[in-house]
């Protein structure tokens, strides 16, 4: 599904964050990498998804064989992509079912597929928002504006329900959220859980994988991936904490 | 005696027997149009448009509620701004709408234009709100092109009395547009007006307002949307002449390619007006390097307990949001228009919109954006 391979990176200013990263994700299978602050999680994701202000070095990413270097957000996003925000923006004036509405037609135009209008669009947003806990009153509202840190989780897993990624990378899902929260957003992913669709679950802490519970663990430490296993070294790095991981 | 800036314009108008004020004419003549020496045109020339040979032609009306619009005489004057003298000089006659005491009116829609090609409009309007009364007025100037409609509207509001208006000034081509609007607000009377300026090739929209009496409110705001070579200047003038009065004004301001925005924005608070309160924002968008957004704001404030506010932001699209858009497979361009379509409908929320008027708004803003019924609000 997805390969990373000798990934090199940084910021566009020339700070070097990844330093290495070799990477392999097969179909259906739910990795996680974790790894102290500063050891470059998020630029992986943000690396994976074209956001602006990063710098491919060298390297390569492929999502089912296609390079994701050589596209726009937008078509990685229609590739089967896609990124759960750490810290999902506010868009004052931009109702979020709107949003909603016009991301999954933009993906189903490229597809092939008959855009769908309000009225059956409104009938899958509500089957599926329901299954969140999300009501008519937080589709109404601007996207994210004046949403609780456990609703824009929410609304992030809406999202990854409508569009029905081939690759999900959850970026510190669990960042702000309490225990039923984290419960919520956890359960609305595991649902989504199939044999055609990894998840890449990024985290500093292991709480998150007691409930999203992955089938390989990878420390990531200063821009390298510095050991891989199975559930259980998530559960070492819970009693160790990361020194021992530290990169030499 | 040619030396006044528009001297010529003004002959030809003469020659034509365009004139049916002489008074106004003289002192017209005498004065001459503003040129950018003058502090309240800096940012704005006249010298395109009075360089034109136009023809005087009076003000069609398209309403579509039959009745309600009368016909309003010009007036005879001979002080003030230049282009009313040049509306009083030439008799330009104009409307008259009146609301009587304690009437609630369903939205009311008026066209005015289209013209020929060449037609120099002058109107001289008239709005009344009796006691109580509320009115909602869609007022929509233009669609001409190479013509030049110039008026000047004065509007009381009694006593509890509220008028929305909107005013949309739209042309198809490089047309001009220069109206001025004189409101009068009574006690505990409201005047909410919104400016949507799209397309053209000069505008220049003046809303003054004079708070006359306790608890009154104006609110002036303008949506600004201009690309290529577009011009406008949205110019507010309010004086708190009472106590306890309030106003806002909320622009928001989209330019592209070559055009120039500029705003200037006017309170001011008299000695022993107390407990007023004015709030100013001026948002730009810029969406070209060549575009230009200009704003000015003038506050002159001469007594103490006064709460006044005034921010102006020039800048880009907020990337983080485009991004994020783009990231759920919305394309660059929907995701601009999204967010361009979001921004330009702020000044909405203080109006309180019937969803009709709304609905007609957005889709002009679709439209100047290329995404035409697009995006629709959804019902849940």
């Amino acid at each position: 599904m997805l390969e990373i391979k000798g990934l090199h990176a940084g910021l566009e200013d020339g700070t070097e964050i990844l330093k290495g990263i070799n990477l392999s994700i097969g179909a259906g299978e739910v990795h996680a990498i974790m790894g102290p602050n500063g050891s470059g999680k998020s630029t992986t994701a943000n690396i994976l998804s074209g956001k602006p202000g990063y710098d491919v070095r060298s390297g390569s990413a492929t999502l089912e064989g296609a390079d994701l270097f050589e596209m726009e957000p937008e078509e990685r996003a229609h590739a089967g992509l896609f990124q759960a925000f750490q810290y999902p923006v506010e868009i004052p004036g931009v109702q979020s079912s709107t949003f909603l509405q016009t991301a999954v037609n933009a993906k189903r135009k490229v597809k092939g597929l008959a855009e769908l209008d309000a009225l059956a669009f409104v009938r899958e947003l509500r089957a599926q928002a329901k299954k969140l806990g999300i009501g008519n009153d937080m589709l109404k509202r601007a996207v994210n504006v004046g949403f609780s840190g456990g609703e824009k989780k929410r609304f992030e897993t809406l999202q990854m329900a409508l569009l029905e990624p081939k690759l999900a990378v959850l970026d510190e899902t669990d960042s702000g959220l309490d225990v039923d929260a984290l419960r919520v957003v956890a359960d609305g992913v595991n649902a989504l859980r199939a044999p055609d669709r990894s998840f890449l679950v990024i985290t500093h802490y292991q709480r998150l994988l007691d409930y999203i519970v992955p089938d390989y663990v990878h420390i990531l430490s200063d821009g390298k991936i510095v050991k891989s296993g199975d559930k259980s070294l998530a559960l070492a790095v819970e009693k160790t904490g990361y020194a021992e991981f530290e990169a030499a | 005696m040619t030396d006044v800036f528009g001297a010529e314009f003004l002959d030809r108008l003469h020659s034509v027997g365009a004139v049916k004020n002489p008074a106004s004419f003289e002192a017209l003549r005498t004065q001459g149009f503003p040129n950018r020496r003058v502090e309240a045109w800096r940012y704005t020339d006249l010298a395109g448009q009075l360089a034109q040979t136009l023809t005087p032609s009076g003000l069609r009306i398209n309403q579509e509620q039959s009745g309600l619009f009368g016909p309003n005489p010009a007036v005879q004057t001979v002080e003030g701004d230049a282009l009313s003298l040049m509306n009083a000089a030439v008799g330009g006659e104009g409307f008259l709408f009146e609301v009587p005491e304690g009437a609630r009116l369903k939205p009311v829609f008026a066209r005015f234009g289209p013209m020929a090609a060449n037609a120099l409009v002058n109107a001289t309007n008239r709005i009344t709100i009796g006691a109580g009364a509320q009115a909602v007025l869609v007022e929509r100037w233009g669609q001409t092109d190479e013509s030049w409609m110039n008026s000047d509207t004065t509007i009381d509001v009694a006593e509890g009395g509220h008028l929305r208006r909107i005013i949309l000034v739209e042309d198809g081509g490089a047309g001009t547009q220069t109206h001025r609007t004189f409101t009068t607000l009574g006690e505990n009377a409201r005047y909410d007006a919104l400016v949507v300026t799209l397309g053209g090739g000069l505008h220049r929209i003046e809303q003054h307002a004079d708070l006359t009496k306790p608890g009154c409110h104006a609110g002036l705001s303008a949506i600004v949307l201009k690309r290529g070579e577009e011009h406008s200047d949205f110019v507010t003038n309010v004086r708190h002449l009472a106590e306890d009065t309030t106003s806002d004004q909320q622009v928001r301001t989209v330019v592209d390619d070559r055009a120039t925005a500029i705003f200037q924005g006017g309170i001011k608070v008299a000695q022993d007006s107390q407990r007023i309160e004015g709030d100013q924002l001026s948002r730009a968008l810029m969406l070209s390097d060549r575009a230009q957004a200009f704003t000015k704001p003038e506050l002159e404030i001469f007594a103490d307990d006064v709460k006044c506010s005034h921010g102006a932001t020039v800048g880009d699209l907020d990337q983080e949001a485009l991004f994020y858009m783009r990231a759920r497979g919305v394309e660059e361009a929907a995701a601009r228009a999204l967010l361009v379509l979001a921004f330009a409908r702020e000044p909405f929320e203080a109006l309180d919109l019937p969803e009709a008027i709304e609905t007609m708004l957005d889709g002009k803003v679709q439209e100047w954006l290329g995404v035409a019924g697009r995006f629709e609000e959804m019902d849940l």
